[in-house]
Parts: C-alpha cells; sequence; structure tokens
C-alpha cells in the first residue's frame, strides 16, 4: 500500500514542476552548441562512506556526469561489501558494480544549472558471495547439517528509474540526492548458493528495492553555461 | 522552492516504505508419495482416481539403519513423507507391503536423484537448503504406473504419484 502511496506522490511532483514551466516565446534550439558539454561534475555518495563506518557494510561509490543541454550523461562506479548476521548462521558478499544512464533535468530556467531530474539507469555488478549455516531439526532422519556455500564468481545486471536534485552550493562544490527504485535484477554464474544480495542493486528476490544516495560533488566548467532564457 | 520541499517530502516518505522480507520458509527435505488407485463406475464407465490405502510391513530409508515406517495394527497408508539424505544426491526408498494374512505380499523400490541450493530467506529468517530436480533413476514400477508431480521438495507438495 505505501509502494502505491509513494508512485501517487511521485506523480503529483512531476505534475507540479510541469505547471510551474512557462511557454517560450521563442525556440531556445536556435542557441548555440547547446548540445556540447559545459563541464564535467565528479562526486562520491556520502551515504556509503557513513555506512561503511559499521562492521556490516562496507563500500563506496563514484558519480560522474556530463550535461548536454538539459540532458546528463551519467556514470557511477562503487564497491559494496556487506557481512551480515543470519538467524542461523553468517552471509558475506563483496563486489563491483557499474550504472550508466541519462537524466533529464527539468529546471531549465535555473541560472545556475540546478537540477531536478528524472533519469535511466542500466546497472551491472560482479560480485562473490558465501554462506555458513546449521540446521538443527530440519533433517527429518537424518539429524542437522551445516551447510557452507560459495559464489565466486557472479555477475548480474538490472534496471532503474532515478530522481533527484543537483544544487550548486558554492563555487564548483555542488551537493545532491538520487532516489532510485531499481527492478528486473537477474544474476547468473551462482552455484549451490541462489545469489542473494548484489552489490549495486540489493536483495534479488526482492523488486522494486529502493535505493538512496547523497552526493557531494565538483564541477569542472571548460566552457560558460548557454543560458536558455528565452529572450521575448 | 515549493516543489522541492514537495519531493524531499516524496522521498523521505518513500525511504519509510522500506521493509522487511516475509520470513517464509516453504523448504522441505522430505518427498511426499501418494499411493492411488483407478476404479471405474460399471454403470457410467467414468474412470476415477481414488486414495489406495497400503499397509507397511517396513518402509526403509537408505542412510537410516532402522526401519523408518513400521508396521502398526490397523494403521494404513494412503501417502507417505521420506526423508532425504542432505549429505548425498540420491536416495532409495524400499516399501515391504504387508497382507491383511501378516506376510509379505509385495516389495517395491523407488531411487531418486536430487539437486540442493542454498537459499537465504532473510537475515532474520536465515538459510535454508531447498532440494530441487528430483527424478526417479530406477524403480521395479511400471513406468505407466508412477507420476512425477512435481520435482521441488516443498512443504505440503506431492512430488510423486503411484497406481495400483
Amino acid at each position: 500500500m505505501c509502494k502505491y502511496f509513494f508512485s501517487l506522490f511521485l506523480v503529483i511532483a512531476c505534475a507540479a514542476s510541469s505547471f510551474g514551466q512557462e511557454k517560450p516565446a521563442t525556440r531556445a534550439d536556435t542557441l548555440k552548441n547547446r548540445y556540447f558539454p559545459t563541464g564535467l561534475r565528479v562526486g562520491f555518495d556520502a551515504i556509503s562512506i557513513i555506512r561503511s563506518q559499521d562492521n556490516a557494510f562496507k563500500g563506496w561509490e563514484f558519480n560522474v556526469d556530463t550535461d548536454f543541454s538539459r540532458y546528463y550523461f551519467t556514470v557511477d562506479y562503487g564497491y559494496w561489501a556487506t557481512n551480515q548476521l543470519l538467524g542461523n548462521g553468517n552471509y558475506q558478499n563483496a563486489g563491483n558494480y557499474l550504472r550508466v544512464g541519462a537524466d533529464i533535468n527539468f529546471l531549465l530556467k535555473d541560472p545556475d544549472k540546478n537540477m531536478f531530474f528524472f533519469g535511466l539507469r542500466y546497472g551491472l555488478s560482479s560480485f562473490n558471495e558465501s554462506v555458513q549455516y546449521k540446521n538443527s531439526t530440519f533433517y527429518t532422519g537424518f539429524g542437522g547439517i551445516v551447510g557452507n556455500e560459495t559464489n565466486s564468481s557472479v555477475s548480474g545486471n538490472w534496471i532503474e528509474v532515478t530522481s533527484g536534485l543537483r544544487v550548486k552550493i558554492v563555487g564548483g562544490f555542488w551537493m545532491g540526492y538520487t532516489a532510485r527504485i531499481k527492478f528486473a535484477p537477474s544474476a547468473s554464474g551462482g552455484g549451490a548458493l541462489q545469489p542473494y544480495d548484489m552489490p549495486g542493486y540489493g536483495i534479488i528476490s526482492e523488486t522494486p528495492y529502493w535505493g538512496f544516495n547523497y552526493q557531494l560533488f565538483w564541477r569542472f566548467a571548460w566552457r560558460e553555461t548557454p543560458n536558455l532564457r528565452v529572450k521575448n | 522552492m515549493a516543489r522541492i520541499l514537495l519531493f524531499l517530502l516524496v522521498v523521505l516518505m518513500g525511504a519509510s516504505c522500506f521493509y522487511e522480507p516475509d520470513c517464509l520458509v516453504t523448504a522441505s527435505s522430505a518427498v511426499k508419495i501418494e499411493f492411488k488407485q483407478t476404479k471405474t463406475n460399471p454403470t457410467t464407465r467414468v474412470r476415477t482416481v481414488v486414495d489406495s490405502a497400503l499397509v507397511f510391513n517396513s518402509v526403509l530409508v537408505s542412510g537410516i539403519d532402522t526401519a523408518y515406517i513400521k508396521y502398526k495394527l490397523g494403521q494404513s497408508f494412503s501417502s507417505v513423507t521420506l526423508p532425504v539424505d542432505p549429505r548425498v544426491k540420491t536416495i532409495k526408498y524400499v516399501f515391504n507391503i504387508r497382507s491383511t494374512s501378516g506376510v509379505i505380499t509385495r516389495k517395491d523400490s523407488i531411487v531418486f536423484n536430487y539437486a540442493s541450493e542454498s537459499v537465504v530467506i532473510a537475515p532474520r529468517c536465515g538459510a535454508y537448503t531447498y532440494f530441487l530436480d528430483l527424478k526417479i533413476s530406477k524403480t521395479n514400477y511400471d513406468s505407466t504406473k508412477y507420476k512425477l508431480v512435481s520435482n521441488r521438495l516443498l512443504k505440503g507438495t506431492t512430488n510423486v504419484q503411484v497406481f495400483f
């Protein structure tokens, strides 16, 4: 029920942003070189760094994006390792992931190029995982057993719909967040252990799966941002 | 700014939607075998499948030294649920079927092959072994007299039907 409520608000948010747009008097695409990138924004995820203070999670994530007018090409690369205490054992995984995608900026008139965006990502992950557990009463007639399984090379992929903000704080320093709805996970290469937690995605058996990053960026600009405001 | 605040609100609500997975363990470590017979109505000639109640002198399971099921007066079975050995990939069941006079009238056996995989359900629930790819590798039953209904060992699921 909660996810439907959330989806409803997402639709309202989209509608609210579109109502805020004014019709241009003339077409904005008359600007020269508007699709030529004006800079490169490089950043990292602060939440991964904070979560890494806990023994159950170690990870980091770098983010890069560049603009093509209102469209942004974006790449995320990260590492994620977990050590999870189970009700009857332990589970560990570690691996790297890559997300490639594009965002559309809906704040066209902002002179600082602040962003409120929606985007799509394709995620790839390569990881290993292992589990140790004990079922003491499960095997009728054969007593308990200790399970110890490892997947040494699992690869997977998924799709994300993203939304978020990028706000210029001062100079080239930017902050922002990205909320992710991840779905259609797929993993291959698992052996006697069914792949469980895919770095970059999360619990594979759950879809959709939510993600959230709070990001700090530095933007390297190599030319002035074209003014997309239209003169009357 | 109002739009930004609205979106922040939406994100916070979304974050509150994170949920713990259900602790639903469907794994079973036993094969369920049902005994059936086909009956034909003499007037309508309609054939129906009904349960067949068997009396066992004993049921033996490979890897277990003593009889898994022993004869008890008045006890009959229309189905049996027999364990698989998680340490190996094959198991043999022997059914010593008892006649009403008390002598063993029939000795049937069935050998299953299977695979297994470990599945982490959720941190709170833990990990379990799921048995899958169940196959009948050897049996004295005629191939028309048995049917593999499900090749996964799950709670409440019948795996094989044997017809008498």
